[in-house]
């Protein structure tokens, strides 16, 4: 505690002995004026000073200048700029409506502000993506996807093409914490991974830190996926419908009270198992031989329905209520008639966001986000129902204080309780035979506390440092048990408020900019960041029915060190950025499976863990163009991943199936005119690792097979290309929409990357299979606007 | 056992996405030494007793031919031959086997030693501890087991199912067992129409079962097939006059025949979990088990 106290201590030294008697606050918001939201990350200068600062994730900004004569001018990208003289010797609220920037290709639009603050700015590994980014990036079936956009970024992987799992900087598919309005997403996945369940018509912003955490967060070892929905427009009532081949949406926005309130609503539905089912119907009618693969029979759907109102109490206090709830059913007739799949996301974020003074924000949350599944599989005498469900609460508190221009403070606290049903057993039609069975709830309790500092040391310099304090409790009412080989040898009850075990984490962070003088600059950071729960699930893709189980006595949490340094370039007069950034990754604690671990349903998990040591060491490679006509980036990102746990592979080190070293991307978006845009997506990376046959043997006069060590197989190489095109029909004077078409043909060339390869081991026979998804997939979307 | 096996069951459903195509994989296989794989019984009931021992290959096409029914017993796998083979007990009892046709597929094969070893004088008994050694190619290979007691099977109940249109009634045995031996954790019910000996235990006919978990009564047998290249789970169409077995075994060997079973379920896809090679109890690199087992017939 005494290290804690005199890091609080040095820091509001620090921030406060600057403080300057001449100085005057302007402080205020700044949205679009069209439809009012709050612009995130807008870019504040007053001259002559030069004094800058960018908004925070409400839009807020607070700058102190020298009394007298100023000119404050306000940028953000697809915005005209917002220039303002000042004269005054007193604090000014200073509300900035800025007016996006006439559609005209033949503008060269200069990003420099924006660019110059991603040089300058002490932070790592970061990303900003909005939400045309992800409509201008081909996608399977036309519906753009926020987790799959994300894989082409330099430093992201996944394990299996067009699943939504992340491997971020050699990170496990469980260490991102993936926040949507605040809220974490337990599952991102619709239809098995296929869709991501964040619609990105919803979508402001999705921010990716790639280890560079703020202090605000915490609780996954690797990333932060951070989702900002819109606000809906307080402006105009706005409405839009959308159809596909795989899917449908729609969303409207409008005040209402004009200015002060408003709401944006918005839902999808996907008929995807409808679809498949016709074209197994038409390759019975016509014979087209790509389309003989299908099954009929299917029922699979998902439907995702967002909801968010805010209300501006007065010009210091709004309210934000953000919902969310995405259900998927997963049937498969041919396959097993009797077995079903459902499972879903809910989440709920009231804030109250509020102004105090002219240099304090903060934002009170209140937030819960549930997950359940349930699986429903039987045969000939009865049927079982295998559930299970997440329960997530959390209180916090952050606060944005601005002491003077050279200082941030960010400080806050709360508390996190979650509960984890493992798993319930129920039968229909129960035997003798059935009985049924539920694994005790899970329940831990999180509480946390945060300070850090963003201190400006010089033109040269600016220093982020700060520490985040908190605990993971995992209680009782439950029976804890000791192990020895795999053994149960004792058992302890544990009463509802007794803690099994009770870890402290602290977690330093600091980075480092210097800026150059040829407008670049290099940074370095450091994070510590801890997770106290584990998805379990031993496959290479991501199940609904994968559980999470906190850490207690029997498993320790995941402890991450990250560091990262980085060299940044903005040409001048030039819309491009470039960026190198090395990083390197080391864990320990994390988690893996025995060989034929049994997972399911098992009170005793903590023998088919073992816990070790993970190392990543990679760099990544990002020139990016930000220009109306002709943007998208190129990104090469090469990484190398180790895993050693003893008692698996024989304790010997491997690789993880993410350990892909090379990936290439390429994002094209070019406007042809002001009616048609042409976009194109290549990528390219390495196969990764999987377990593959080394063999046969006979037994019982059976072929089975023996394997090469963990993971000891190298896939061939991935590859695809994308294109697309995007047309806006002419506009007729007599309508009052306008409609908007999508075309475009997933994986060109018909590449058959391997989704995966398995073994079918028959009583006959032994075969390799490789299964791959989508060749080449075309799509067409039609989009009406009113 | 049977909770999870429907489990097991319904994870099949997800193997098998609406959209995905596949086509047969050329998997160039590293040419790796071969291992010694060993495959031995011993039970309390009358022997000679076997012990087979054969090599791994690096190749994944199986030889025989399917469609020939007898041929599927003749795996044509490379043998090991001139091994010393040495079976013998705590009590000081030894006996080393011989080179001889005399095993389970001795109905299809005739004379064909196909690799196997069997004893010439041991008798199994329950309680004692059994060790197996075998020198074969130069290395020197051991395992040891406990013969545990077998629970006897108090009664069995057959319940009825009347099948959907189109297919048969079912039949549906409950195993009810006298009070089960502490020791006793993991066995394999076998049930023929023909009389239960050392000789017909053999793999179409029997079910793991975690006696642990079941401490009386004991799952629906359910027999699996092959199909188109695909695996399927069916419950035995039983009658009355079928003849049961509790067949008993340790750990390992549960564990090493329950990897097995795994493998057909277990295909390495992406939405299964990373297949292992079955890990036995014989120490010197070999694949395979070395199963002693108590048998109590009913």
């Amino acid at each position: 505690m005494s290290k804690i106290r005199i890091i609080t201590l040095i820091m509001l030294i620090v921030a406060t002995n600057t403080l300057v008697g001449q100085n005057v606050t302007i402080f205020g918001h700044v949205t679009d004026s069209t439809n009012g939201e709050f612009l995130i990350g807008a870019h504040i200068v007053c001259l002559p000073s030069n004094v800058g600062i960018v908004t925070n994730n409400y839009g807020n900004f607070s700058i102190q200048i020298p009394s007298g004569s100023s000119t404050l001018m306000v940028s953000y990208i697809g915005y005209t700029t917002f220039i303002k003289p000042i004269i005054s010797d007193k604090n000014i609220e200073c509300n900035i409506s800025l007016i996006p920037e006439p559609k005209n290709i033949d503008e060269v639009v200069i990003l420099a502000n924006n660019n110059s603050m991603k040089i300058s700015t002490p932070e790592t590994g970061l990303h900003s993506l909005k939400q045309k980014d992800f409509d201008n990036i081909p996608s399977v079936g036309g519906i753009p996807d926020v987790l799959k956009s994300l894989q082409l970024l330099p430093g992201v992987q996944t394990t299996n093409e067009g699943t939504t799992g992340l491997s971020i900087r050699g990170g496990a598919l469980d260490q991102n914490l993936i926040l949507v309005d605040e809220a974490p997403i337990y599952n991102p996945a619709h239809i098995l991974g296929i869709f991501s369940a964040i619609n990105t018509k919803m979508v402001k912003e999705v921010v990716v830190y790639k280890g560079d955490f703020p202090e605000k967060y915490g609780g996954r070892a690797s990333s932060v996926i951070d989702v900002r929905l819109r606000d809906g427009n307080n402006q105009e009532f706005l409405a839009e419908a959308d159809v596909g081949i795989l899917g449908a949406g729609l969303i409207c926005e409008g005040p209402i009270v004009k200015g002060k309130s408003s709401f944006i609503v918005a839902g999808r539905v996907s008929y995807a198992g409808f679809v498949a089912n016709c074209a197994k119907k038409v390759s019975t009618v016509i014979p087209i031989y790509s389309l003989n693969d299908f099954h009929s029979g299917n029922n699979v759907y998902f439907y995702d329905i967002n909801g968010k109102i805010n209300y501006k109490i007065n010009s210091k206090n709004t309210l934000y209520l953000s919902v969310y709830n995405g259900f998927d059913y997963f049937y498969a007739r041919n396959v097993n008639d009797l077995s079903t799949l459902d499972w879903g996301n809910t989440t709920m974020s009231l804030r109250w966001n509020r102004r105090s003074g002219s240099r304090i924000f903060s934002n009170t949350s209140l937030i819960y986000s549930g997950y359940n599944f349930n699986n429903s599989s039987g045969d000939f005498t009865s049927i079982s129902n295998w559930s299970s469900t997440i329960n997530n609460f959390n209180l916090k508190y952050d606060v944005d204080y601005y002491p003077n221009s050279n200082n941030h403070v960010s400080l806050g606290a709360g508390v996190e309780y979650m509960a984890i049903n493992p798993g319930e057993l129920h039968w229909d039609n129960q035997s003798s035979q059935e009985f049924d069975f539920s694994l005790p709830i899970e329940r831990t309790i999180q509480p946390f506390v945060y300070i850090g500092n963003e201190q400006k040391i010089s033109n040269w310099m600016i220093l982020n440092y700060g520490i985040r304090f908190s605990t993971f409790g995992t209680l009782g009412n439950k029976y804890v048990y000791s192990y020895e080989n795999e053994v149960a040898i004792d058992s302890v009850w544990l009463n509802k408020n007794e803690f099994e075990k009770n870890y402290v984490f602290i977690e330093p962070r600091l980075t480092v900019a210097f800026n150059m003088r040829n407008n670049s600059s290099i940074k370095a950071s450091y994070t510590r960041v801890n997770q106290g729960i584990h998805r379990i699930n031993n496959t290479s893709v991501s199940l609904p029915t994968d559980v999470w189980v906190p850490s207690g006595k029997n498993i320790e949490p995941i402890v991450s060190d990250m560091f990262s340094v980085g060299y940044y370039l903005k040409p001048k007069n030039n819309n491009t950025i470039i960026s190198l950034e090395l990083y390197y990754k080391e864990q320990q604690n994390i988690t893996d499976y025995i060989d034929n671990a049994d997972l399911q349903m098992n009170k005793h998990i903590a023998t088919q863990l073992r816990q070790g040591n993970a190392e990543a060491l990679g760099f990544d490679i990002m020139l990016k163009r930000e220009n109306e006509r002709l943007n998208g980036w190129i990104s090469y990102g090469y990484s190398y991943i180790e895993h050693q746990i003893n008692e698996i592979n024989e304790g010997e080190v491997f690789y993880p199936r993410y350990h892909k070293p090379h990936n290439l991307s390429v994002v094209i978006n070019f406007k042809y005119n002001p009616r048609v845009s042409f976009n194109a997506v290549f990528k390219y990376n390495s196969g990764g690792f999987i377990t593959l046959p080394e063999g046969t043997f006979f037994y019982r006069s059976k072929p089975f097979s023996y394997y090469t060590e963990r993971n000891g197989y190298e896939l061939p190489a991935y590859h695809r290309l994308d294109i697309g095109m995007k047309y806006i029909s002419k506009k007729n004077k007599a309508r009052k929409w306008k409609a908007f078409w999508d075309f475009g043909i997933y994986n060109v060339y018909n590449r058959k990357n391997a989704f995966s390869i398995y073994t079918e081991t028959s009583w006959l026979s032994l075969n390799v299979t490789k299964m791959y998804i989508f060749g080449a997939t075309p799509y067409i979307t039609y989009t009406i606007k009113f | 056992m049977k909770n999870k096996l429907k489990l097991m069951i319904s994870f099949l459903g997800i193997n098998v996405l609406m959209f995905s195509c596949t086509e047969t994989f050329e998997l160039n296989l590293e040419r790796t030494e071969p291992k010694v794989v060993i495959q031995g019984l011993v039970t309390n009931l009358p022997g000679p007793y076997f012990v087979r021992l054969t090599k791994t290959t690096n190749e994944l096409k199986v030889k025989y031919e399917p469609g020939l029914y007898a041929e599927a017993y003749d795996d044509h796998t490379e043998i090991i031959e001139n091994a010393v083979v040495i079976i013998s007990d705590n009590q000081g009892n030894s006996d080393t086997l011989i080179p001889s046709p005399y095993h389970n597929y001795i109905y299809y094969h005739g004379d064909s030693i196909m690799g196997y070893y069997c004893t010439q004088n041991l008798i199994g008994v329950v309680g004692r501890e059994y060790y197996l050694d075998v020198f074969a190619d130069g290395k020197y290979y051991h395992a040891e087991s406990i013969m545990i007691d077998a629970p006897v099977i108090d009664s069995i109940y057959y319940s009825y199912k009347e099948g959907d249109i189109g297919k048969p009634t079912k039949i549906t045995p409950q195993i009810y067992l006298d009070k089960i031996n502490n020791n006793v954790l993991y066995g394999e019910i076998f049930f023929t129409r023909e009389e239960i000996t050392h000789y017909n235990l053999m793999w179409w006919y029997s079910m793991l079962v975690d006696l642990n978990d079941y401490p009386t009564d004991l799952p629906i047998p359910f027999y699996a097939y092959a199909e188109n290249g695909k695996n399927y789970l069916e419950p035995y169409d039983l009658s009355e006059d079928f003849q049961w077995a509790i067949v008993t075994m340790d750990e390992k060997a549960y564990n090493f025949n329950k990897t097995c079973y795994q493998q057909f379920w277990d295909d390495g896809g992406a939405y299964k979990p990373a297949p292992a090679t079955p890990i036995g109890n014989i120490s010197g690199d070999a694949i395979g088990v070395f199963q002693v087992s108590g048998v109590s017939i009913y």
